[in-house]
């Protein structure tokens, strides 16, 4: 692609970045409630273990900032997911924005300090990663405050794993499949 | 109120324009100039530089894009000032339609304009009024019909009060009876109105008597433009008399016996009797919502007859999707929904897949496919990279080559240009003459004659009741702001939040669930989204119970898991806990509308307004998502790739569905810059998010329970 390198957001940045968030909130939303079934079991064996499928509530922000790769898109995606992910119901009920704030800063984070300009797998790997632990970190602090040791870093370390993976090179494959399909190319 | 519209003129001198990333220009040196108040008619082949050139005008397309050369004003400005607001109605009527009712779909542009609110009503009236749509402003967009749509769009843009309209190829998607309201609204409002129109259209005759002037387009240049008598354009399509089938066969390719379609046990009007034999093409006509679409979809086996039969072979409906195929073949209206690979050669051989064909059968099979439908230079494209003419060879290729004895086309001239139109009733004739029995429900007369087909007309059937959301008696939340309800839910988290605590979370559990229960806020019919949440917690409770900090006497142990008194309190007070935050939310949070919480986004919280506008616009294009999904479904099975079990097929139909709506998200984002979104910094509010006394009372009551649990935890 030869377009210049832009920081602003056209229209059709913005209406492609919601499209993607929206969407990903319906993900969110099915993952709701698919999650427990699929992962808890994992959690029974293997305390802490559950969290290594969280990474797919991180899609909102880093999919929508690998497609629009605009700055603040990864902190919009994910809070405008979490947004139709509450409104929907979930378990998490208002907490649910809490959650899409900082997760979204977390993989916005990692996208600024690379002043907006790798959007690469390394970087996709990078803010999931990090999303992941603000993830964690919250679900330590409000969910799992009752504990114990063992529990708190193998969760914290699925998080961050789940993070980058499914999030991060999940993104970054879906980010690129989409590219080829052709449509976000600008005409 | 009359408002005079004045029309502005145009004047292109050496206008050029190439894309970014593109060797050969769109336009080249192209001049001419209309008169203010003159129509004018832009005609050409794909590729010419038609749509090009009314982006352009529109300011649609710009130096962002790609380079631009020469010279275009707009009533003397010149084109980059953009003061003078040009109007513009696109092709696909689902994709430009903006927000979720029509008051607020016309209003969208006025916002973007900065129009005082108290302006804004009588200028939607008057636009509904010059488009003859005579619906109340809160009508659901969802609820219209292609043609008034169109017309919706037009309004839209009509009443911004533009100098020039620019129409896209307005009628390619509609009906008959849609194109005879959308040219019956232009040719109203040129007798009434002065004003500049551009139109861009494949299909010329349509605009007899309405343009006064055609510009004819070629490679990007300008071929002519002259006054409509001098123009040397033909006026109308030559439709070929069809050769009658020479080797008209005998043998029955499809049977119908008193059959009776229709959806989810609701039957259409009708009785069906008919046969087709190998090589005839039957047209089923007749209008809009009559059930063509279901017809065929019941033919194809996608949908189960009511009753009757659909023969001579087995019923196609209890086939299963690898016979399905080899008998018959469905083609949907939009190719998108047809495409199953992410390449064109691959998309033919997935056909194939339940063949049981060797590879090198497969491979000539294959590649004669290709070279018959003219694909060969496409094969490594992406499907959905296509223009609509070669996505529809794509998917006739990918239909027939399993050798169906019945293909099936939902609308298959569905914007067609001229070129691509005398291709696809080329190859129809072709495949009809190798024995292929083709049904086609169109509304397209000239095909109907230009294959010689034998028509089908399926009567009209009543409009069917609109469905309005079940606003069931309406709470005391309803009307509540948005705002209010998130507040109320935050405060009764915020004291849960900050401690594991059993009585403080059965607190306020109870007290909330009560007064949402006593005030009927929450209901039975809620079951649905609170059973996930349910489960949720008790598995959250689980985790907790066998990994949390042990305490007290320990009741269970195996290997790393213990069961202790401690842990159970713990468990108790999660679940407590789960339950006290999410019942509130999901009661509170069914009162809140996207409309209504952008609104307020904007309103009270001052967020960004370009983003929150575009995430609500966002709301209604996914909300297509589930027909899409429908479609995308039925065609599979058609295709032989229905037997696939759910698990391994969900990743690529929701990647297949997030492709569909980021290729509507494209039109849509061109349809919102139309309307003048994102280009002033200031925007009015048709719509006032409302603040009242209530709202105050639904915070005061979540406080109130947050603070009664609070209380009562700590007391005992």
């Amino acid at each position: 692609m030869t377009t210049p390198i832009r920081r602003t957001w056209s229209v059709r940045d913005i209406v492609t970045a919601s499209v993607v968030a929206v969407a990903s909130g319906l993900l969110f939303a099915v993952w709701n409630v698919a999650n427990a079934p699929i992962l808890d079991p994992l959690g029974a064996l293997v305390p802490g273990l559950s969290a290594v499928g969280h990474g797919v509530w991180l899609m909102g922000g880093l999919l929508t900032a690998l497609v629009v790769r605009r700055p603040g898109a990864a902190l919009y995606g994910e809070l405008v997911a979490a947004t139709v992910s509450a409104v929907i119901g979930n378990q998490w009920g208002v907490i649910t924005l809490l959650y899409g704030a900082v997760q979204g800063v977390g993989a916005e984070l990692v996208f600024a300090l690379m002043f907006y300009r790798a959007w690469g797998v390394i970087a996709a790997l990078a803010a999931g990663a990090v999303s992941g632990a603000a993830m964690a970190t919250l679900d330590l602090v409000l969910y799992y405050a009752g504990a114990d040791t063992l529990f708190t870093w193998v969760y914290a370390a699925a998080s961050v794993a789940s993070g980058a993976i499914i999030a991060g090179l999940g993104s970054n494959g879906l980010a690129n499949a989409l590219r080829r399909a052709g449509v976000l190319s600008r005409t | 109120m009359i408002h005079t519209q004045l029309g502005v003129g145009i004047e292109a001198k050496d206008l050029g324009f190439r894309y970014h990333g593109h060797d050969t220009p769109a336009l080249e040196q192209v001049s001419f100039s209309l008169a203010p108040g003159e129509a004018c008619l832009v005609v050409g082949s794909s590729g010419s530089g038609k749509s090009t050139l009314a982006r352009i005008i529109a300011g649609l397309v710009d130096a962002d894009d790609g380079v631009v050369t020469g010279e275009l004003r707009l009533g003397g400005a010149t084109w980059f000032d953009k003061s003078a607001p040009v109007g513009v109605v696109l092709q696909q009527p689902d994709d430009q339609t903006i927000l979720h009712t029509i008051g607020d779909d016309i209003a969208f542009g006025l916002e973007n304009l900065g129009i005082p609110p108290e302006e804004m009503s009588a200028r939607i009236a008057e636009a509904l009024s010059w488009v003859g749509l005579d619906l109340p402003i809160n009508h659901p967009t969802e609820a219209l019909s292609g043609g008034q749509r169109q017309r919706l769009a037009l309004a839209g843009a009509l009443a911004m009060r533009p100098g020039v309209l620019v129409f896209d190829e307005p009628l390619q998607a509609l009906d008959r009876e849609g194109k005879r309201e959308v040219l019956a609204t232009i040719e109203a409002l040129r007798r009434h109105r002065e004003m500049t129109l551009v139109v861009v259209d494949h299909e010329p005759w349509q605009w007899r008597g309405l343009v006064d002037r055609v510009l004819e387009l070629d490679q990007g240049c300008v071929r002519s433009c002259k006054s409509v008598t001098d123009s040397p354009i033909e006026w109308a399509r030559e439709v070929n008399a069809p050769a009658p089938s020479e080797n008209a066969s005998t043998e029955i390719a499809l049977r119908v016996e008193s059959l009776v379609v229709g959806r989810k046990g609701v039957a259409l009007p009708g009785v069906h009797d008919f046969a087709l034999h190998r090589g005839e093409i039957l047209a089923v006509v007749g209008p809009n919502g009559s059930g063509k679409t279901t017809l065929a979809l019941t033919l194809a086996g996608l949908l189960p007859p009511l009753s009757g039969t659909v023969g001579p072979f087995a019923p196609p409906h209890s086939m299963d999707s690898a016979e399905l195929a080899k008998t018959v073949s469905f083609v949907p209206q939009n190719p998108a929904h047809h495409h199953l690979a992410d390449t064109v050669r691959g998309d033919v051989e997935v056909s194939l897949s339940g063949s049981g064909l060797r590879a090198t059968e497969r491979d000539s099979l294959i590649t004669h496919q290709v070279k018959k439908f003219n694909l060969e230079s496409l094969l490594a494209r992406h499907p959905a990279t296509l223009s609509g003419g070669q996505a529809r060879r794509l998917a006739l290729a990918s239909a027939t080559v399993s050798s169906p004895r019945v293909l099936i086309l939902d609308e298959p001239t569905q914007s067609l240009d001229r070129d691509s139109w005398n291709g696809l009733v080329e190859h129809l004739k072709t495949l009809a003459a190798e024995g292929v029995a083709v049904v086609l429900s169109t509304h397209d007369d000239q095909l109907v004659s230009a294959l010689g087909a034998r028509t089908y007309r399926v009567a009209e059937s009543p409009a069917p009741a609109l469905k309005h959301a079940v606003s069931s008696t309406p709470g005391w939340l309803e009307g509540a702001n948005p705002l209010s309800l998130i507040a109320a839910s935050v405060a009764i988290a915020v004291a849960l939040i900050a401690r594991v605590d059993i009585t403080e979370a059965a607190i306020a559990l109870g007290v909330s669930g009560l007064l949402l229960a006593g005030t009927r806020a929450l209901r039975s019919s809620h079951a649905q989204r609170l059973a996930p949440v349910g489960i949720a917690a008790v598995f959250a409770a689980l985790t907790i119970a066998l990994y949390g900090q042990a305490s007290g006497r320990v009741l269970f142990e195996w290997g790393i898991m213990r069961v202790s008194e401690g842990s159970l309190d713990l468990a108790l007070a999660t679940l407590l806990r789960v339950l006290a935050i999410a019942v509130p939310a999901i009661a509170l949070f069914q009162h809140i509308s996207p409309t209504k919480l952008a609104d307020a986004l904007t309103t009270y919280l001052r967020a960004p307004e370009r983003f929150v506008v575009g995430a609500l616009s966002a709301t209604r294009l996914v909300s297509l998502l589930g027909v899409d999904y429908q479609q995308i479904r039925a065609t599979r099975r058609s295709r032989g790739m229905g037997d696939t079990p759910w698990w391994k097929r969900i990743g690529s139909d929701s990647f297949s569905l997030l492709v569909i709506a980021l290729s509507r998200a494209k039109t849509l984002a061109t349809a919102m810059e139309a309307r003048a979104f994102g280009r002033s910094p200031r925007r009015t509010h048709y719509r006032v998010s409302t603040w009242r006394g209530i709202d105050w009372a639904i915070i005061a009551i979540g406080m109130a329970i947050a603070a009664v649990a609070r209380i009562g935890g700590s007391i005992w």
